[in-house]
């Protein structure tokens, strides 16, 4: 299926769009593809578009004084994506969006999308419904981290997306989990085998 | 050899991109046995490769880093090898280089203690590669000169190491393919560029 169908898609998950209105929208949101290890995001910068994946994984990060890093998201087919707090705040980007494989994406801009809210109240809905979505997400996330072993994080990390350990380092997924890189080893040695 | 600037950096990185997905994809996820396991022949094991190999980023990388700060930007779109380059290259390619080569002793594996570890650090390594091929474009590839890691009285233009090191990774990414048994075919664009006058 192209992109566009899966944008169309995924949107209909989240909400009932007439056929005319998801057309009009899906139109809007342009292909642009990254190398590995391009950052997509500056940090400070503010985000201007929201992305949707059509390939590859992609990680959004905070990185510290001291130069550790923290891998918040990670987003691969199908989601969007992007620093999306900073992209809906109109507020610089307190983290980076970068890709860990090479990576094509479908975006559209900040602007645009203002139009498009403002011309269709359904797509209005829709950023509103996704936003309550993605906050939702965000919780349980991080009753993950604080509540679950890692063994119950690297395996609901598998159950989501079972090949990403061939797609991506694993310092990353460790990383994103909050788990020693050794340990992370040990697990996947333990689980997988 | 001759080459342009911006073709090269784009072939190192395409080159890079192959053998960092090579070994994300057939590499890190071996158990430990798998990794520390000789062949029949009695040659490295897969962990042995890899220690190897990253003798020479910790070499090498280092020593890039700062060339690409203290390399000029160029006009320049031409990148000419040095003769003693060309040939290191020559003979380390897989391509162009069959000889069977012996490690020198301070590239030679020592006693592995986490064969995993040694596996992101190539990983890393191979990342860091690729991030300095981006930082190189529009620069100089020949101002810079780096010693090589057997003997300090030679020194290779900056353009040189780059090809010899992404050459030397992809001769023994074809052997952890033998080992693994998941064949690696080295990305074809260099031998076509080497073509090119």
């Amino acid at each position: 299926m192209n992109s566009i169908l899966e944008l169309q898609e995924f949107c209909r998950k989240i909400f009932p769009f007439t056929d005319s209105v998801i057309d009009s929208f899906s139109q809007h949101w342009k292909p642009v593809s990254f190398r590995r290890k391009e950052i997509i995001t500056e940090i400070n910068q503010i985000e201007n578009y929201l992305y949707f994946i059509s390939e590859g994984v992609q990680r959004v990060y905070y990185l510290d004084e001291a130069g550790r890093e923290a891998t918040l998201v990670l987003t691969y087919p199908y989601s969007f994506g992007g620093v999306v707090d900073s992209f809906l705040l109109r507020q610089p980007a307190h983290y980076y969006y970068e890709t860990l494989t090479p990576s094509s994406l479908l975006r559209i801009s900040y602007s645009e999308l203002q139009i498009l809210k403002n011309e269709y109240p359904e797509i209005n809905e829709f950023i509103q419904q996704a936003s309550y979505k993605a906050f939702s997400g965000v919780l349980s996330r991080m009753v993950e981290l604080q509540c679950f072993s890692s063994e119950e994080k690297f395996k609901k990390l598998m159950e989501r997306s079972p090949h990403i350990l061939m797609l991506v380092p694993h310092k990353y997924l460790a990383n994103y989990l909050g788990i020693d890189p050794t340990n992370f080893s040990k697990l996947i040695n333990k689980i997988r085998i | 050899m001759r080459y342009n600037v911006a073709e090269l950096l784009n072939t190192l990185e395409f080159q890079t991109e192959h053998q960092l997905a090579y070994v994300i994809r057939y590499i890190q996820n071996l158990s430990e046995s798998e990794l520390l396991r000789h062949p029949d022949d009695g040659g490295w094991s897969v962990a042995e490769v890899v220690i190897h190999l990253n003798t020479y980023g910790e070499y090498y990388l280092p020593k890039v880093k700062s060339a690409i700060t203290l390399t000029p930007v160029t006009g320049s779109k031409e990148f000419k090898s040095g003769i003693l380059g060309d040939y290191f290259i020559r003979m380390i390619r897989p391509q162009t280089g069959t000889k069977k080569l012996k490690a020198v002793k301070q590239h030679q594996p020592v006693a592995i203690e986490n064969p995993h570890e040694a596996v992101s650090t190539l990983i890393q390594q191979l990342e860091l590669f690729l991030i300095y091929c981006k930082q190189l474009n529009g620069k100089d590839l020949a101002c810079i000169r780096i010693p090589t890691s057997i003997s300090s009285f030679i020194k290779l233009r900056l353009g040189d190491v780059l090809l010899f090191f992404a050459g030397h990774v992809d001769r023994h990414m074809m052997q952890a393919g033998r080992l693994t048994g998941n064949e690696f075919q080295p990305l074809e664009l260099i031998a076509d560029m080497r073509n090119v006058r």
